[in-house]
C-alpha cells in the first residue's frame, strides 16, 4: 500500500496489526505454559510412571492411576468412530455425488444444524432418551455404548462435511473420464472419487478423532462416571475429560495438579492429531462448519 | 448394475437415517421443552435450585459472558486477520507461525480451556469466578474461528479494489477502513455470528471460570452461571430438574437457530455483493 | 511531462520490460501497443510506482516528473499518485456511494471543506459526462452503475485529484462497444484539457483512432523492449522494419 499519504497513521497501524497477531499467536503458548505450570507439582511429586502404574484412581489416598480413564477415552472415541465414520462418509458421498441438488442442500443444512447443537443438549437427550433405551428398564443404560452413540452424533457432521468438501475438490475431469468409460455414478463414486479424495477424508477423520477425545459434557452426562476399565457396552466408565470436569470443583493442591496433568495429556494427544491431520492436508480451521460449534 | 442400485440404496438409507435422527432429536427437544416454556420462564429467576422459576438471571449472565468474549475477541481477531490476509507480501514466515499456532489453538479441548482459564484468569490475574474470567476464556476459544472467517472475507475482496486505492495514493489505514472492511463486512458478520454461536454453546470452559451461582451478577467481576451450565446442572445434579433442563435447552437451541439464520442471511448478502 | 529513461522492470530478477525510454507529453495521447506479455502494463505501472506493491518487482532507470526522478527515492515521493492517475482494465469503483468514491481520496490528501468537496465532485463528474446522469443519486452505490458508467466514475475519481497525467491500462477491453466508444471520446477530450495521456491497448484500431504518439513494444530475447516510438501517423504509414512492422500491419 502506498506509504506516503499518512506515514504516521500507517506506522501506527502496523504496530497494531503486528501486536494483535502476536497476541493471538502467543495464546497457545500461554495455555501450554500455565497448564504445564500447574501440572508440574504433581509431575515432580509423583513422576511420570505413577500415572501409568498406580492401581486406581483414589486421589485422596494419593493414587493417581490415569490409565483406566485414558482407556475409557480411547474406547468411547473408537466406538464413536466405528459408528460415525461409515455414516459420515456415506452421508458426504451421498451429498457430493448421488443426491439431486435440492435434496443435497436440504441434507447439508440438516447436517449443519446437527453440527450446531451444543454438547450439553446432546448430553441431555442422551440422558433422558438414550440411556433408558439402552438400559431397557432393568439397569442403568449409562456406559460405553451411550457415550459412544452421543459422541458419534457429535463427530458425524465433521466427518460428513469434510468428506463432502474433499469429494467436491476432486477434479471434474477425473469423474468425466470415469463416466466416459461407462462407470455409473455409484461405481464412479466408489472407485474413482473416493480414492481421489482419500486424503481429505482421512484428514476429516483425524480431526473428528481429536474432537471426540476432547469432548467433555455430553460424554460426562451419559457415561456413568465410575472410574473403571471399559468392561462392557453397558458398564459405566469415566473419561479423562469427564474426570476433570467432575473433580475440578473440589480438588486441592496435588489432586488439582494431577487434573492439570490429565489436561496436558489431552492437549498433547490432540496436538499430535492436528499435526497428523495437517500432513493429510486438513487443518481444524480449514474444515467447514462441522468444526465450528460445540466441542464443550 | 445391481450392486449400483444396492449401494445407492444404502447411501440413501444412511443419509435419510441421519436426517431422521436429527429430526427425532429436535422434535424430542421441542416436545419435552415446550411444556415448561413460557414468558414467565424467561423473565423470572430460578427458585428451588432451578426446579421452579425461570432462567432470567441465567440469560443475563450468558449475555454478559458472550458479550465480553465478543468485545475482547473482535478487535484482536480483526487486526490479526488483516495481517494474515495481507500476509503474502511481508512477514510471510510470521504469518505462517500465527496460522499454525491458531490451528493448534482451535483444537484445544474446551475442558483444557477451562483449566487454563481457571489457572490464569481466576487465580493468577485474581479475577476469581467471574463473568470476566469466563468471557476472557471464551474469547480465547472463539478467536481462531473469528480470524479464519474474517481473513477469508478480506482475501475475497477483489484485488482491483486494492489497486484502485493504491493508484489514488490512499494510505494503508484508509484503504483498510474505507475500502477493505466495507467490502468484507458481511463476511465479518458471518465470523462474528459463528463465534457467538460457539460461545453460547460452551459449557466445560465456563464451569470453573464464570461460576456456578444462579443469581443475576452485579458486574463483570461477579460470578454468574451460563445457560449451558444450567442445563448441565439441572440434568445431572437436580432430581426433577429434567423438565426445566429441556426448556432451557430449547431456549438455547432457538437462540442458536436465530443466530444461524443471521449467518445465512449475512452470507447471502456477502456473495451478492461480490457478484455486483 | 513525464520522461522515462532506460526503465527496466523485472520480477524476481527476470526482466519483463527492458530499457524503455519514452516521453509522455502534455496534451497528447501516447498509445503503447504490442503483443501480449511484452511488458506494456508493467512499464505503465512503473510510472506511478504501483510496482512498489509487488514484492518481487524491481525497477531501474529514471522516470522524470518535472525535475524529479520519482524512481530514485526508496518510497514513492508524496503527491506522485495525485499527479499521475491510473485507470484499470476492469472498472473498480469502491463499494461505496458515487459521492464517496470521488471524495475519499480528496479527503485523504487534505481537502476537508465540504463546499470544496462538493464542487470538485460536480466538476469531475461533469468532465466525464456523468454529472447529469447521476446528480440525483450521488448517494447510491457505485456498483449500481453500468460498466461504462463505472469506468467513467473511475476516471472522474482520478481527475478529482487534478492530475497532470493519466495512465490507462486497456480501459475499454472489459466494456461493450458503445461504452468503449464513450470512453474513447472522453480520452480524446481529456487530452485537450492539459493532460498527458498514456494508453496501453491491444486494439490497434483504437490506437489509430486515439494516438498522437505511438510506442511499439515487442519481444527481444524473451524480454519486452520498446522497438519504436514517435508520432503515431508517421509510424503507421512507415513502420520500422521487423517485429513492429508485422504488428502494425494488423492495423490495416
Amino acid at each position: 500500500m502506498s506509504p506516503y499519504a499518512r506515514p504516521k497513521r500507517d506506522r501506527a497501524l502496523s504496530v497494531v496489526l503486528l501486536s494483535s497477531a502476536a497476541l493471538a499467536a502467543s495464546l497457545i503458548v500461554l495455555i501450554l505454559v500455565f497448564v504445564f505450570g500447574e501440572a508440574r507439582g504433581a509431575l515432580r511429586a509423583e513422576g511420570f510412571t505413577a500415572f501409568l502404574t498406580d492401581a486406581g484412581w483414589h486421589p485422596t489416598d494419593g493414587e493417581f492411576g490415569l490409565l483406566p480413564m485414558a482407556a475409557a477415552t480411547l474406547a468411547t472415541t473408537l466406538g464413536a468412530l466405528v459408528m460415525a465414520a461409515p455414516l459420515g462418509i456415506g452421508a458426504g458421498l451421498f451429498n457430493a455425488l448421488i443426491a439431486p441438488r435440492p435434496v443435497a442442500r436440504f441434507h447439508r443444512a440438516l447436517v449443519e444444524v446437527l453440527a450446531g447443537i451444543p454438547s450439553v443438549v446432546f448430553g441431555l437427550w442422551g440422558l433422558v432418551v438414550l440411556v433408558p433405551l439402552i438400559g431397557g428398564g432393568e439397569r442403568s443404560g449409562q456406559g460405553l455404548l451411550a457415550a459412544s452413540v452421543v459422541l458419534a452424533l457429535m463427530i458425524l457432521p465433521t466427518i460428513a462435511l469434510s468428506t463432502e468438501a474433499a469429494l467436491e475438490r476432486v477434479p471434474r475431469e477425473l469423474l468425466q473420464g470415469a463416466a466416459a468409460l461407462g462407470l455409473g455414478p455409484v461405481a464412479c463414486a466408489r472407485r474413482v472419487a473416493l480414492p481421489a479424495a482419500r486424503r481429505g477424508v482421512i484428514a476429516g477423520l483425524v480431526l473428528a478423532t481429536g474432537r471426540a477425545i476432547g469432548e467433555t459434557m455430553a460424554v460426562l452426562m451419559v457415561a456413568g462416571n465410575v472410574v473403571a476399565w471399559p468392561a462392557g457396552l453397558r458398564e459405566p466408565l469415566r473419561t479423562l475429560t469427564g474426570n476433570i470436569a467432575l473433580e475440578m470443583g473440589y480438588a486441592t493442591q496435588e489432586h488439582r495438579s494431577v487434573l492439570f496433568v490429565a489436561g496436558l495429556v489431552l492437549m498433547l494427544a490432540v496436538a499430535l492429531l492436528v499435526v497428523l491431520a495437517s500432513l493429510f492436508g486438513g487443518a481444524p480451521t480449514a474444515t467447514s462448519h462441522g468444526g465450528g460449534a460445540s466441542s464443550a | 448394475m445391481k450392486s449400483e442400485r444396492l449401494f445407492a440404496g444404502l447411501l440413501w438409507t444412511v443419509s435419510m437415517g441421519v436426517c431422521a435422527l436429527l429430526v427425532w432429536i429436535v422434535v424430542d427437544l421441542a416436545w419435552r421443552g415446550i411444556g415448561s416454556l413460557s414468558i414467565e420462564f424467561l423473565t423470572s429467576v430460578p427458585r428451588d435450585a432451578g426446579r421452579a422459576g425461570g432462567i432470567s438471571s441465567l440469560l443475563i449472565s450468558t449475555m454478559w459472558i458472550v458479550s465480553t468474549a465478543t468485545v475482547v475477541a473482535l478487535p484482536i481477531g480483526l487486526f490479526s486477520a488483516v495481517l494474515l490476509a495481507e500476509g503474502a507480501q511481508q512477514n510471510a514466515r510470521f504469518a505462517r507461525l500465527v496460522r499454525g499456532s491458531l490451528d493448534m489453538l482451535s483444537a484445544v479441548p474446551s475442558i483444557v480451556f477451562g483449566l487454563f482459564g481457571n489457572a490464569f484468569f481466576c487465580i493468577t490475574l485474581g479475577l476469581g469466578y467471574s463473568i470476566l474470567s469466563g468471557g476472557l476464556t471464551l474469547a480465547c476459544m472463539i478467536l481462531p474461528i473469528l480470524i479464519r472467517t474474517i481473513e477469508e472475507a478480506l482475501r475475497s475482496v477483489p484485488a482491483e479494489q486494492k489497486l484502485a486505492a493504491s493508484a489514488l495514493g490512499l494510505s494503508r489505514a484508509t484503504t483498510l477502513t474505507h475500502v477493505l472492511l466495507p467490502a468484507a463486512a458481511p463476511g465479518v458478520a458471518v465470523g462474528l455470528v459463528l463465534g457467538i454461536g460457539r460461545a453460547l454453546s460452551e459449557t466445560a470452559a465456563l464451569i470453573f471460570t464464570s461460576g456456578y451461582v444462579t443469581r443475576t451478577p452485579h458486574d463483570l467481576l461477579d460470578s454468574g452461571r451460563a445457560l449451558s451450565v444450567h442445563i448441565y446442572d439441572l440434568a445431572m445434579n437436580i432430581p426433577g430438574g429434567n423438565g426445566r433442563a429441556y426448556a432451557s435447552a430449547l431456549v438455547l437451541v432457538l437462540m442458536l437457530f436465530v443466530l444461524n439464520g443471521l449467518v445465512r442471511l449475512a452470507a447471502k448478502r456477502f456473495t451478492k455483493r461480490l457478484a455486483t | 511531462m513525464i520522461r522515462a529513461e532506460n526503465v527496466t522492470v523485472a520480477y524476481g530478477g527476470q526482466p519483463v520490460a527492458e530499457n524503455i525510454t519514452l516521453k509522455l507529453t502534455c496534451c497528447r495521447v501516447t498509445a503503447i501497443v504490442g503483443p501480449s506479455g511484452c511488458g506494456k502494463s508493467s512499464f505503465l505501472n512503473s510510472l506511478n510506482r504501483l510496482t512498489d506493491l509487488i514484492p518481487t518487482a524491481t525497477v531501474t532507470g529514471s522516470v522524470w516528473l518535472d525535475d524529479v526522478d520519482v524512481l530514485a527515492p526508496k518510497e514513492a515521493p508524496p503527491g506522485l499518485r495525485q499527479r499521475i492517475g491510473m485507470i484499470f482494465q476492469r472498472p473498480n469503483p469502491f463499494p461505496q456511494s458515487i459521492e464517496r468514491n470521488i471524495q475519499l481520496a480528496l479527503r485523504e490528501h487534505g481537502t476537508r471543506d465540504k463546499a470544496k468537496l462538493q464542487e470538485v465532485t460536480q466538476t469531475s463528474l461533469s468532465r466525464v459526462g456523468l454529472w447529469d446522469e447521476v446528480k440525483d443519486r450521488l448517494r447510491s452505490p457505485a456498483t449500481s452503475l453500468s460498466g461504462g458508467q463505472q469506468q467513467r466514475l473511475c476516471i472522474a475519481r482520478a481527475l478529482a485529484l487534478e492530475p497532470e497525467a493519466l495512465l490507462f491500462d486497456e480501459p475499454t477491453s472489459a466494456l461493450d462497444p458503445i461504452a468503449s466508444g464513450v470512453i474513447e471520446e472522453l480520452i480524446s477530450e481529456l487530452s485537450h484539457q492539459r493532460l498527458a495521456i498514456a494508453i496501453v491497448t491491444h486494439d490497434l484500431a483504437q490506437a489509430r483512432r486515439l494516438a498522437d504518439d505511438l510506442a511499439v513494444f515487442s519481444f527481444e530475447d524473451g524480454r519486452g523492449i520498446c522497438q519504436a516510438s514517435g508520432e503515431a501517423e508517421a509510424l503507421f504509414q512507415n513502420p520500422p522494419a521487423g517485429a513492429a512492422a508485422t504488428y502494425l500491419a494488423g492495423a490495416r
